[in-house]
C-alpha cells in the first residue's frame, strides 16, 4: 500500500478547485456544517415515438420554436442533477476531512477526497456539455445556484457522519443517477441527446460500481493508488468523446492490439 | 430475481434520495406537458436491428473470451491458485451478464422481426496477445480491453439508433459494461485489490446486468439486497 496521509491543504478546497479545464461553471463551496447530500430523481414518463412518423404531435422535423422542444425539460433535469452531485462532493469532502480519527477510515480520508475530487471534476464536465446541449437549442440552463439549493440533507447522515456512511450515500446517489440517465434516454426525441446522456451514464455508472465496492468491502486500495495517481482512477469524463473531451474510445490506451 | 416492480422502480430515483431524506428534484411528465421535440432519426427499427446485431456479435465475442480466458487462468501455475479462483469468479459472473445482454439483444431483434446473428462460438483475439504463453494478467488485461471496447461502443452506436426502446436498452446494457471494464482496469493497475469478500461474494463485485428493470434477472433500479448494503449505518 502506497496510501498517504498528508494534509498540505484543506481538502474542500482542493475539490472545490479541481474544476477541470473545460468546466464552464465555477465550482459549488460549501458553507459551514458541510454535509453530503443528494442527487437526483428524474421520473421520466414515457411519451414513445418510436413509430415511424412520430413527431410528439407538434409538427415532426423540427416543428415548434426550439426553446419549447421537449428534450431541453428533460436535459435540464439531468443538469439540476449534475449541479447537485457538485455540490454534494464539496459537502462531503468536508465530512470526510473532519472526520473522527477513530474512524475506521480514517488514514484513507486524504486520497477519498482526492477520488471524490476527481469525479466531481467529472461532474462539471458532464453539466458543462449539458449546457451545450440546452443551448444548442435555444434553451435556457437552469441556474446553478438555484439547482444546487435544492440539495436536502439526510438526517441519516448528520446524525452519523463516517467516511462509510458518506461513501455509502455518494454510491447510492450515483446508482440513482445512473438509473435517472437511462430512464431519460428512454424519452429523448433527438439521438445526439441520447447519445449525450448515455455516454454521462456510463461514467457515473463506474463511480457507483468503485465507490460500492470499496465501502462495502469487495474491492480494497492496492499497492498502487495515492493521493498522486487518485486522478487517474477514472480515465475519463465520458464513455465515448463527447465534443472536445475524450472518452474511453482513446484513453486509456489497450493493453494488446 | 430482483424486480420487485413499481415500488422498487419507484424507489431508486424516488427512495435513493428519499430514504436519505431526500425529495426529488424533478418530476418530468412527458405526456403531459405542452412542449415538444424534434424527433432524429425517424424510428426505424429494421435499420436499429442491424446495429443491434453489431452489437449481439460483440457479446458473443465477450462470451467466448472469457471462455477462452478461464481456460489460460486454469493453466497459469505460476500464480497463486487463490488468485486463480476468485479472478474466474470473477469472470464468470461478468460472462453471464453477457449471456443475458446477448438474450436480451436477441429477443429485442426478434421482437421488431429481424434476424439475430449466429453465436461464431469463437473469441476474436488481437494479434498481440500471447495466447500460448499468456498469464492470468494478460487474461484480465485483455478482458480489460474488450469490456472497455464495448463500454464505447454501446455509446457510439447511440448516435444512429433511432428508437428509444433500442436506445433504453443499449443504455442499460452499456453502462455495465463499463462496469465491468472499471473494476478490471483498477484491478490490472494496482489501483484497487481483491479481498475476502470478493472471493465470497463475487457476483456482488458488479451486481446487476442491466440498469433499468425489464430485461433479466437483475438490474440497478429495483435491486433490494443492494438496497439494504449501502443503507447507512445508524449513529
Amino acid at each position: 500500500m502506497t496510501l498517504k496521509n498528508q494534509d498540505n491543504e484543506s481538502a474542500i478546497d482542493k475539490v472545490a478547485s479541481a474544476a477541470p479545464q473545460s468546466a464552464r461553471r465555477d465550482v459549488v463551496h460549501g458553507g459551514a456544517g458541510l454535509a453530503m447530500a443528494a442527487l437526483l430523481g428524474i421520473v421520466a414518463s414515457a411519451c414513445s415515438s418510436d413509430k415511424p412518423g412520430a413527431d410528439n404531435g407538434a409538427g415532426g422535423m423540427g416543428g415548434g420554436s426550439a426553446a419549447d422542444d421537449a428534450d431541453v425539460e428533460s436535459l435540464n433535469a439531468l443538469l439540476t442533477a449534475e449541479y447537485r452531485a457538485i455540490a454534494a462532493y464539496t459537502a462531503g469532502a468536508g465530512l470526510i476531512t473532519g472526520a473522527a480519527d477513530s474512524d475506521p477510515l480514517y488514514a484513507l480520508r486524504t486520497v477519498i477526497v482526492d477520488i471524490a475530487a476527481s469525479i466531481q471534476s467529472q461532474h462539471k464536465l458532464h453539466a458543462a456539455a449539458l449546457i451545450d446541449a440546452i443551448e444548442g437549442l435555444a434553451g435556457a440552463p437552469v441556474d446553478e445556484d438555484e439547482a444546487a439549493s435544492g440539495l436536502v440533507i439526510p438526517s441519516a447522515l448528520t446524525d452519523n457522519p463516517t467516511i462509510s456512511n458518506v461513501l455509502k450515500f455518494a454510491a447510492g446517489a450515483e446508482r440513482g443517477a445512473a438509473v435517472a440517465y437511462n430512464q431519460t434516454v428512454g424519452v429523448l426525441e433527438d439521438a445526439k441527446f441520447r447519445f449525450l446522456a448515455s455516454s454521462i451514464e456510463g461514467d457515473e455508472s463506474q463511480h457507483f460500481i468503485t465507490l460500492a465496492a470499496l465501502v462495502l468491502g469487495l474491492a480494497a486500495p492496492g499497492p498502487e493508488l495515492s493521493e498522486e495517481t487518485a486522478d487517474q482512477v477514472f480515465p475519463a469524463a465520458f464513455v465515448y468523446k463527447v465534443g472536445a473531451e475524450a472518452g474511453l474510445d482513446s484513453m486509456p490506451v489497450d493493453y494488446f492490439s | 430475481m430482483q424486480k420487485n416492480g413499481m415500488t422498487r422502480r419507484e424507489s431508486l430515483v424516488r427512495t435513493a434520495a428519499a430514504t436519505a431524506g431526500l425529495g426529488l428534484a424533478v418530476s418530468m411528465s412527458l405526456a403531459t406537458k405542452k412542449a415538444m421535440a424534434k424527433v432524429s432519426p425517424q424510428p426505424n427499427a429494421k435499420a436499429d436491428n442491424d446495429l443491434l446485431n453489431a452489437l449481439l456479435a460483440a457479446e458473443y465475442d465477450a462470451i467466448a473470451t472469457y471462455t477462452a480466458g478461464a481456460g489460460i487462468i486454469a493453466g497459469d501455475a505460476a500464480t497463486p491458485q487463490a488468485t486463480r479462483d476468485v479472478v474466474t469468479d470473477v469472470a464468470v459472473h461478468f460472462q453471464d451478464q453477457h449471456k443475458e445482454h446477448a438474450a436480451a439483444l436477441k429477443k429485442l431483434i426478434e421482437d421488431t422481426n429481424g434476424t439475430p446473428v449466429e453465436d461464431s462460438g469463437e473469441a476474436k483475439l488481437p494479434e498481440s496477445f500471447p495466447a500460448a504463453t499468456a498469464t492470468t494478467t494478460d487474461v484480465l488485461k485483455l478482458a480489460t480491453d474488450k469490456e472497455k471496447q464495448a463500454a464505447y461502443t454501446y455509446a457510439q452506436v447511440m448516435q444512429s439508433v433511432s428508437t428509444q426502446t433500442a436506445a433504453k436498452l443499449i443504455a442499460a446494457i452499456g453502462a455495465v459494461e463499463t462496469q465491468h471494464f472499471i473494476v478490471l482496469y483498477l484491478l490490472v493497475e494496482g489501483f484497487i485489490a481483491t479481498t475476502d469478500m470478493t472471493a465470497a461474494s463475487p457476483t456482488l463485485v458488479v451486481p446487476a446486468a442491466f440498469v433499468l428493470d425489464g430485461y433479466g434477472t437483475t438490474n440497478l433500479e429495483s435491486f433490494a439486497a443492494l438496497d439494504e448494503l449501502l443503507t447507512l449505518d445508524p449513529a
